[in-house]
């Protein structure tokens, strides 16, 4: 029963996706005039060869729906088009660019459910104690700050003033672990090398601080308020009565239960991550995806910044697709549901 | 009655003089319980300094914001320049003054603009069903499969900089929350029997959805309302940081942030300003939010 729900979900998926594209196609008809003359216009010597296959690319001549109907056909097929600022596939560069953008995601994301998790559970538990009360109070200030500011803030603290930590960059010339997978923790891992393992964690250690503040805070709310519902179940009651130790109630009787709508606001996080991403790779000079858009953006490379925000989109929709399965997955109601 | 004025005249009327009563006594029970909320409170009284200082910048602020006194380059803060000068010599406190006016307008109009379109879609959607409903429902889906910050810099980068063009930016997206939150209160309340009778006394559609069901689905639209004020003024700085939101010539905390960030080494006063008062601003808009959401609506999920 749960693989139909799951499918179904997935299948679910595919016209978002569709619509992603299309929205994307309709981003570009958000310019003012003839995107080749206006991508042109900021760009020097540009070879005939480039201009053609940017005009081939919009295929500008057909009316929208052809051209529609074939970007669709050129994004299924992998290709997203061509850079001009770069001279090079949109779809290569952002290959490229993507473990770095991944590595400081999941170490963001690992960092928030680091911290949102133990603090959601205490503060739960200890409801209306001084540690709740700060907790909270901290909680708001990191929803509230920006990501970019947070983001300065590190660097002037620990970087500029205390020179603990590097300002920018993944790692130290010379450090660069030897390519396996292009992420720099487990290469360095992989290929035995102490030096660059410590060197790219402690670049990965600021950004991940400034991208995952905000997570944090909105998951350790959520892990919080369904704790507390879940800890005046019944089940939850009836398992002290049964003698079941205090900390058993908690976690196995209580936070299993409080742990569903968490794995799904961890989904939505994801998504404020990737946005975060940009403005905090751009401070931190993180070769990822975002600083390739913002750079993309001043060279007036349209085709890697609809690429990009493409591949952002997609993202998107596949991490909440992988959070609504977990979700089913977790959920056992649905299933006890169907039997009945 | 008015002489010459028919009885269904008079009846309807009197009804909207009732209604107007009792929507003004519930708005002023909503403010008396929300004082009673101290952070609410601490919230509001930090929101309404911040509007009447960003309304009278011209007149308070020491300098004026585009003034260069190039002798006074990174002078630090606590001299003649209270939090200091950039990299021009221009005075730090007077450009956050003016900068104020941005964050705030971005703030009020977006989400104005979201709400109204958003409210009127999702009470139109939900009350009539059928394409209009499904077509906009798919739309909304397919949008929110966008992180917000992405697609907002996907449309700034196609529209270029300037203060409209962020406002539609934002508000390309930001319809969408207030669309589903409308919507799903209409369908919640549109079977409901003061409806039903609504009909039999022959209401028009546009009344029923004004007058009947609105007031009663409008308080969580109020409070997301609220909230999002917060987050686009978040959205706004970070455009701007990056350069592509309010064009440099205006003053903006974004900007100013940015532009603090390229002198990071030497002048910390720059960035760290303008990001306290960002802060603040926000952080205080979603205390009154969260203190409107305890009194209005308790069981909105919110963050």
């Amino acid at each position: 029963m749960r693989g139909v729900k799951i499918l179904e979900r997935a299948l679910a998926a595919l016209p978002i996706m569709l619509g992603v594209c299309i929205v994307v196609f309709l981003f570009m008809r958000l310019l003012p005039g003839d995107p080749v003359d206006i991508m042109l216009g900021e760009a020097s010597n540009v070879t005939q060869e480039e201009i053609d296959a940017l005009r081939s690319q919009f295929n500008l001549d057909d009316p929208l729906h052809v051209q529609l109907a074939s970007y669709l056909m050129r994004v299924l097929k992998g290709d997203l088009g061509y850079s001009i600022s770069r001279s090079s596939n949109v779809g290569k560069l952002l290959l490229e660019a993507l473990p770095a953008t991944v590595e400081l995601a999941l170490a963001a994301i690992l960092i928030a459910l680091a911290v949102a998790v133990p603090l959601g559970i205490i503060t739960a538990v200890k409801h209306k104690s001084l540690i709740d009360r700060s907790s909270m109070a901290c909680s708001f200030l990191g929803i509230s700050m920006p990501a970019f500011w947070l983001g300065i803030v590190l660097i002037l603290i620990f970087s500029v003033h205390l020179k603990w930590l590097p300002t920018s960059g993944r790692a130290t010339y010379g450090l660069v672990p030897s390519h396996v997978t292009g992420f720099y923790v487990l290469d360095s891992i992989l290929t035995g090398n102490l030096p660059a393992l410590k060197d790219s964690l402690r670049h990965l250690v600021l950004p991940s601080i400034a991208l995952g503040a905000a997570p944090a805070a909105v998951i350790t709310r959520i892990i919080r308020s369904s704790m507390l519902e879940t800890l005046r179940k019944d089940y939850v009651t009836y398992a002290r009565a049964k003698g079941v130790a205090e900390w058993a109630v908690i976690i196995k009787h209580a936070f299993r239960n409080a742990l569903i709508p968490a794995v799904t606001v961890t989904g939505l996080e994801i998504g404020g991550l990737l946005g975060g991403n940009m403005v905090v790779e751009t401070i931190f000079g993180w070769p990822g995806m975002g600083r390739l858009v913002v750079d993309g953006i001043f060279s007036r490379d349209y085709s890697l910044v609809q690429g990009a925000v493409m591949v952002y989109g997609l993202t998107f929709v596949t991490v909440n697709l992988i959070a609504d399965i977990l979700y089913t997955w977790l959920n056992p109601k649905l299933v006890v549901g169907e039997k009945v | 009655m008015i002489r010459g004025e028919s009885t269904q005249a008079s009846v309807r009327r009197r009804l909207m003089r009732l209604r107007l009563r009792l929507w003004a006594e519930s708005a002023g029970a909503t403010l008396k319980r929300l004082g009673r909320n101290k952070s609410a409170v601490a919230g509001a009284v930090v929101v309404t300094a911040i509007v009447l200082a960003a309304v009278l910048a011209p007149l308070i602020s020491p300098y004026s914001p585009d003034k260069m006194n190039l002798n006074d380059r990174f002078s630090p803060p606590g001299g003649e320049y209270v939090l200091g000068a950039d990299h021009l010599g221009r005075d730090v406190l007077t450009r956050i003054l003016h900068g104020a006016r941005v964050s705030i307008l971005v703030g009020l109009i977006t989400v104005a603009i979201s709400i109204f379109t958003g409210g009127v879609l999702g009470v139109l959607a939900g009350y009539y069903g059928g394409t209009l409903d499904t077509f906009m429902s798919r739309l909304t889906e397919v949008l929110l499969a966008f992180p917000y910050l992405i697609f907002a810099i996907g449309a700034m980068a196609m529209l270029g900089p300037g203060f409209w063009n962020l406002v539609w930016a934002l508000c390309f997206k930001g319809w969408v929350e207030f669309f589903r939150l409308a919507r799903a209160g209409v369908l919640a309340e549109k079977t409901k029997e003061y409806v039903e009778a609504a009909k039999v006394l022959g209401r028009s559609d546009l009344e029923i959805m004004g007058f009947e069901i609105l007031p009663n689905i409008v308080n969580p639209l109020l409070v997301v309302g609220t909230l999002r004020m917060g987050t686009m003024m978040v959205m706004e700085a970070s455009l701007s940081f990056l350069g592509i939101g309010i064009p440099p010539r205006i003053p903006t905390w974004g900007s100013m942030i940015q532009d603090g960030y390229r002198f990071i080494l030497n002048a910390w006063w720059l960035s760290t300003f303008p990001g306290i008062i960002l802060v603040a601003l926000v952080l205080s808009v979603n205390l009154v939010g969260e203190g409107l959401r305890e009194v209005l609506d308790p069981d909105l999920q919110t963050f």
